[in-house]
């Protein structure tokens, strides 16, 4: 008999033996694929034509044999869970050991067989229900050309992502040897480095008032992904956005096979003695408890510290956290509760341990916070000035291969990674910045009692300031600081006049006239009354663009604290255009004729036409010239709105509401003055508006005779008279609201 | 011949199997006796390549046991707690044992099993704990194999199935030079069926001999001396025990037997006797000589 018939002849015997966990699997997938896509049908008949029926159970059912199915994924996962259990569960049998490791068969053999038939169990079922659901879906008149790929699709990346599952299961098997311990070592394999990673970022956003954790690290990010349950619930949301996926396939492959030959040699290395121990080998125990009750402690103390923000509390969080977890530990080791505290110093030292990195982040001993490099280790730097440019987008419409369009707004495009400020200016003047924020890092905001009454000074703004270092020695450091506009407002209007600043923040002020397809013009009301200049001449676009740049680059903070926008213009590409105008043909459809792949990216879709907007500010009168040639007038915006009333409103801080209804012709007009137009305060957020809530209320036009309103902005030193004296008399009254 | 050299295996602290150093020679019935945690069952978990030793070697015709595919083909072993597939039948179990071992029996196994009256239809978990030893032993038998390690496989087998057993085992040591090895902590129930002996104790192994040279090289004579005549004057012979009852003398004497009744015509007793003794009795002496009172390590 040749060795290679003996492994299929063992393979078919095994495969016997866990014939139960196979019917298991081939039932749930009976019903979940080939029984669920005939159900499904039912639905064809009741659309309202049999082509709207078809199109939509064509979707639905693509979308159910997807790889974004959640369901198959969640039960993919317990299936890696059963298989890789039963493959190996003989291993925590005493008897069992002593029978397969007596029979003339090599370990590596065994193992071979034992792994293969793990995998086989769910795939067979598997993909036969696949093919039977796919076929089922065709044979009810579904189109076979997005079932078919969408189900081949699918069954390679569940099949992928369910080995690298299974391996982890099997790994964690062959370090343990009983069934629940096994359990739970898959739960630690699975959650523990995504659990370091994640308290690593608790600690830094509890405790460093400058550390950046909205852009999380590729380290982190790798380390929040070291699970294969997270990796595949990951790759699943990455399906539906439509990212690449043929990477992130080959690494997990690459990492199952790793874990494949890592199971094989810790078994052939595994003591067959090790059977209904808890752990198979002796020198993981205190790694494995070194690990849980340090991320115990340590969790328990930041989760003391985020109830009570007191230093007492968490230390008591440590020691709780330590002591119940080194004894839960220690007694799955033993499985003995005398044994509680068999290792009486490494309880000890955990939580010294963690006392010393809780307070290394409590106390910022490391002076995380503090950290300025010098001048000239700083190679560049890159900035985001968030209240300057929190309003830019910095996606882009592309075109997929199936003809479809999506918004593509990839982390590299954004200002961080774009921007490269290293003149000795430029650093300067960050470095200065940047001190400046851990000056007020270290200072204890007071927030001042007010009552009703003028107001007598400007607010003040606080904006978050980013910076990304990057140094000569090549490593990249982040902080981020809040930082009063006011106090930093030299260097920050320094900073905002900064050439390579402005390029990398503002993308269209490196676009070129022959970028330009068309320009769009909005003065308030949105997209209902935009305007679309598509006949320009090139010499026109080439003018406008160029005399917007110039006005925009020009552009100080003191303006535009003095300033609100009086419209949005845009000066869209080809591509822009195109998904526009497709999404526009889309538009006739109901959401049930899409297809899959349409319906899966649809959320994005409104992106086409709401981003790529720029202000134009009262003071741009060049620009305002020329689109005052194409008949768009600027500023016009409440020229022909009907305004009813206005409320104001004033909120105290103890909570109160203070209201008056402005009503009178002549103060309406007068206010109408100062009003700011609704949507712009975002496309300038260091406008010095006043605290008031303002609120006009506008007759709807045409047949319907309604009224809408809205808050809008208005600047603080610019409110009437009549309205402070209005709300100093109704100071006390309650409010309607 | 199974050869284990400074044998040592430990269970964490515990050490299971203490330099044990043993040879098993081909074409015997070997006994593996000692008390319960004596490393019997440690000894042939390791010979079966079961357990990797940590000290020493065992070599199965001077080929090291441990992930040796070639060396485990030469044996079967039958574990105390035999592991048999859940929900199986004895066919299924013979199916199993066909594909590992060349050379498995298929029709000795259906003869074996009818003339056992053992149902290869019934499911292995409804037989009794007997049916299951004897399941076992058939399918060792039937395996083919030049050696059989029994852990207490004869534990609570009946008197008629030992015999049924002893004769298979006489049958295929004759044919093909069979050897068993078995282990008990029953010296009774190993009597009847071994040829050579170790005696297993604290991992260690105290004695290992021949039974038959045993047998014939230790007597018990039944005597009643001439009048001022003492059992140190018996001149010829090994005196290893001896008890008194009145004048009755019985004595545990080492020696051919040709030479004790040689020296117990000479002396002119009132009246000797010998005989033979059981292997409990031939233990207890030997053990003692060795300064072990085998009571309390066996019985």
């Amino acid at each position: 008999m040749t060795s290679k018939n003996l492994f299929f002849k063992l393979m078919k015997k095994d495969l016997m033996q866990r014939i139960w966990a196979l019917a298991l699997i081939g039932l749930g997938s009976f019903f979940a694929y080939p029984v669920s896509a005939a159900i499904a049908a039912r639905d064809i008949s009741h659309a309202q034509t049999m082509e709207i029926g078809l199109g939509y159970y064509t979707r639905s059912m693509a979308e159910w044999l997807s790889f974004e199915n959640g369901m198959t994924a969640f039960l993919m996962t317990i299936a890696a869970l059963i298989c890789g259990i039963s493959s190996f569960s003989w291993l925590n049998s005493r008897s069992k050991v002593d029978f397969y490791h007596s029979i003339p068969v090599r370990r590596e053999k065994l193992f071979a067989v034992n792994f293969v038939d793990g995998i086989l169990i769910l795939a067979i079922p598997y993909v036969i229900a696949m093919a039977a659901a796919a076929a089922v879906a065709v044979g009810y008149g579904a189109d076979k050309n997005q079932i078919w790929p969408v189900a081949v699709a699918a069954c390679g990346l569940h099949l992928t992502y369910f080995i690298l599952m299974y391996t982890t299961v099997v790994t964690a098997v062959m370090m343990t040897g009983n069934m629940v311990v096994a359990f739970l070592g898959c739960v630690v394999f699975s959650a523990v480095v995504p659990m370091i990673t994640a308290l690593s970022e608790n600690y830094f956003q509890l405790f460093f008032h400058t550390a950046v954790w909205d852009n999380r690290s590729w380290l982190a990010e790798l380390g929040i992904r070291m699970s294969p349950v997270v990796e595949y619930f990951v790759q699943t949301s990455r399906y539906m956005d439509g990212d690449p996926m043929a990477l992130s396939v080959a690494a997990a492959l690459i990492i199952s096979a790793a874990l494949a030959v890592l199971s094989c040699v810790l078994y052939r290395k595994r003591p067959s003695e090790a059977a209904g121990k808890a752990m198979s080998f002796a020198v993981t125990k205190p790694v494995i408890r070194l690990v849980i009750v340090m991320l115990s402690s340590l969790g328990m103390a930041a989760v003391f510290w985020d109830m009570m923000e007191s230093t007492g509390w968490s230390v008591f969080g440590i020691l709780c956290g330590a002591v119940i977890s080194h004894c839960t530990v220690e007694a799955i080791y033993h499985f003995d509760f005398r044994r509680l505290f068999a290792h009486p110093k490494q309880l000890v030292g955990c939580v010294v341990a963690a006392l010393a990195v809780f307070f290394i982040f409590r106390y910022d001993m490391l002076g995380y916070d503090e950290y300025l490099p010098a001048a000239g280790k700083v190679k560049s730097a890159a900035v985001e000035f968030v209240r300057a440019s929190d309003w830019v987008d910095y996606g882009y419409t592309k075109e997929e291969k199936d003809g479809t369009y999506i918004w593509e707004t990839p982390k590299e495009c954004r200002p961080l990674y774009t921007m490269s400020l290293s003149s000795a200016e430029e650093l300067e003047t960050v470095l200065n910045i940047a001190a400046a924020g851990i000056e007020e890092t270290n200072t204890e905001l007071v927030q001042a009692e007010t009552s009703v009454g003028r107001e007598e000074e400007p607010p003040s703004l606080q904006t978050y300031f980013i910076v990304r270092y990057t140094l000569k020695s090549g490593r990249q450091v982040s902080r981020r600081y809040s930082l009063n506009v006011e106090k930093c407002y030299e260097l920050l209007e320094t900073l905002y006049q900064d050439r390579n600043y402005q390029n990398a923040t503002f993308p269209l002020l490196t676009r070129t006239a022959e970028s330009v397809c068309d320009v769009r013009w909005r003065g308030g009301d949105g997209a209902d009354t935009e305007v679309c200049l598509n006949l320009l001449e090139p010499e026109a676009k080439s003018e406008l663009l160029e005399t917007y740049k110039r006005e925009f680059s020009g552009l100080t903070i003191s303006r535009m604290e003095q300033e609100l926008p009086v419209g949005l213009i845009r000066f869209t590409t080809d591509s822009d255009v195109a998904g526009m105008r497709w999404k526009r043909v889309l538009d006739t459809k109901n959401m049930e004729d899409y297809t899959y792949n349409q319906y899966r990216k649809a959320g994005y879709y409104g992106m086409f036409e709401e981003s790529g907007y720029y202000p134009v500010y009262p003071s741009f009168e060049e620009t305002i010239r020329l689109l005052s040639q194409y008949q768009i007038k600027a500023g016009s915006y409440y020229d022909n709105k009907a305004v009813m009333d206005i409320d104001v409103y004033w909120y105290g801080d103890d909570g109160s509401t203070t209201e008056m209804v402005i009503t009178d012709p002549q103060q309406l007009e007068q206010m109408k003055r100062v009003m700011g137009i609704p949507g712009m305060s975002h496309y300038n957020q260091l406008f010095l508006g006043t605290q008031l809530d303002i609120i006009p209320r506008i007759r709807e036009g045409g047949e319907w005779d309604g009224a809408y309103s809205f808050s809008v902005p208005a600047a603080w030193d610019q409110v009437p008279d009549f309205v402070w004296r209005g709300l100093e008399e109704n100071a006390g009254q309650k409010s309607r609201y | 011949m199974i050869e284990a050299v400074n044998l040592t295996k430990y269970f964490g602290s515990i050490l299971a199997a203490d330099h044990i150093n043993a040879t098993i020679r081909s074409g015997s019935v070997f006994g593996l006796i000692g008390t319960n945690g004596a490393g019997k069952s440690t000894f042939l978990r390791m010979a079966a390549g079961v357990l990797r030793p940590d000290e020493g070697v065992i070599e199965v015709d001077g080929v090291s046991v441990f992930e040796n595919e070639s060396v485990k083909k030469k044996f079967f072993y039958i574990s105390d707690d035999q592991y048999f597939f859940g929900n199986a039948v004895p066919a299924d179990m013979m199916s199993y044992y066909k594909l590992v071992y060349p050379a498995y029996d298929e029709t000795r196994f259906h003869r074996l099993m009818k003339d056992f009256g053992l149902d290869e239809k019934r499911k292995i978990n409804t037989f009794s704990k007997g049916m299951k030893k004897q399941l076992a032993v058939i399918c060792g038998i039937c395996a083919g194999t030049d050696y059989l390690f029994c852990d207490e496989t004869f534990d609570g087998l009946d008197p008629v199935m030992r015999q049924a057993v002893k004769s298979i085992f006489a049958s295929d040591m004759e044919e093909r030079q069979l050897t068993p090895i078995i282990a008990s902590h029953n010296l009774r129930e190993l009597e009847d069926i071994c040829d050579h002996v170790g005696l297993l104790h604290k991992g260690g192994i105290l004695l290992s001999k021949d039974l038959d040279e045993m047998k014939m090289n230790i007597h018990k004579v039944q005597c009643v001396l001439r009048p001022g005549m003492k059992p140190e004057d018996l001149v010829g012979v090994e005196l290893l025990k001896t008890e008194r009852r009145g004048k009755l003398l019985t004595l545990t004497v080492r020696g051919d037997l040709s030479r004790v009744e040689f020296v117990m015509q000479n002396a002119e007793p009132v009246f000797y006797e010998t005989i033979p003794l059981s292997l409990e009795e031939i233990f207890i002496s030997e053990t003692e000589v060795a300064g072990y009172d085998i009571k309390k390590l066996i019985f």
